[in-house]
């Protein structure tokens, strides 16, 4: 890609993390208001289940993200263009913070109702650890190596192995017995209408805010590497005269 | 909705790891644009040594 091309590039990208951060700050306040407010208080659980709306919207936009890093990962293999990369790094960047949140919330949640912390062996807990470390090992790998061409493969490759992950997490609740319940079935969601609504309203706003995230690193991303080509070119001009 | 422990640590963890990443991008665009601006007057120099040499 040239220069040039990136430019457009970030221009494009920055016009749609502004207006990805304006839906956020819209959708995050309402959903907020649904989760805390407008959902009724759960009969069993109490307060405490107010967790779930945002537990269970960073955890769709952290899957939103890894897959965002697959469908990269296969376009760069496919066009040899770096900005794949570079947006494939950001939605793992992000990815990984979301996971962390769903990881950390889940036990605050776990500890009064189940009276644990941590559930360890419970297949839901344990795919999405090992969904975690996936991606922190991706951006280990990554800074392990020079910046070429085979860094962007290896990269492409391990982001579409690693999403392999996703659909276990996924389905570990419906193929082994775990104490996760199953909200979301084939026929509908197991909620009552204004939960349902909360959850919807938690997903959205997680989603708007996970792609403002990305596109704002992924837009840093390219005008790091545009500084980058300029300081060669610099360097070469200096050396060769212009 | 009443006061609960667990559900105020929840929502904390969720946006103070959210905050804490917005700074982390905050530096590193802060970073680039450090970066960017050296190049240019890097850039600018040398145009200028050109232009009086030439």
């Amino acid at each position: 890609m040239s220069h040039l091309n990136e430019l457009v590039v970030l221009r494009r990208i920055h016009r749609w993390s502004a207006w990805f951060l304006w839906a956020s700050l819209v959708c995050v306040p309402v959903a907020l208001y649904g989760a805390l407010i407008y959902a009724p208080t759960e009969r069993v659980m109490g307060e405490v289940q107010r967790v779930f709306y945002f537990h269970v919207g960073t955890a769709f936009a952290a899957f939103l993200a890894f897959f965002l890093v697959f469908v990269a990962g296969i376009a760069y293999l496919w066009k040899k263009v770096v900005f794949w990369d570079q947006l494939a790094v950001a939605s793992v960047e992000a990815g990984l913070v979301f996971t962390t949140i769903v990881l950390t919330t889940g036990p605050i949640w776990a500890r009064p109702v189940w009276n644990t912390w941590f559930p360890w062996g419970d297949p839901r807990v344990t795919t999405t650890l090992v969904l975690w470390f996936i991606y922190v090992a991706y951006l280990v790998l990554r800074s392990s190596l020079p910046e070429a061409e085979r860094k962007y493969k290896l990269c492409a490759v391990f982001g579409i192995v690693g999403f392999l992950d996703v659909p276990i997490v996924w389905m570990s609740i419906r193929w082994w017995r775990t104490i996760h319940p199953v909200v979301i079935t084939s026929s509908g969601a197991n909620l009552d209408p204004p939960m349902l609504h909360a959850l919807v309203a938690a997903v959205v706003a997680a989603g708007f805010l996970i792609a403002a995230l990305i596109l704002l690193r992924a837009g840093m991303r390219v005008q790091a590497r545009l500084v980058e080509v300029y300081s060669y070119r610099l360097a070469d001009q200096r050396r060769w005269g212009p | 909705m009443t006061w609960n422990w667990y559900l105020f640590a929840g929502y904390t963890v969720i946006w103070v790891l959210i905050a804490l990443y917005l700074l982390y991008l905050h530096r590193e665009q802060r970073r680039t644009t450090e970066r960017l601006e050296a190049v240019e007057q890097r850039l600018a120099r040398d145009l200028g040594k050109e232009h009086r040499e030439g």
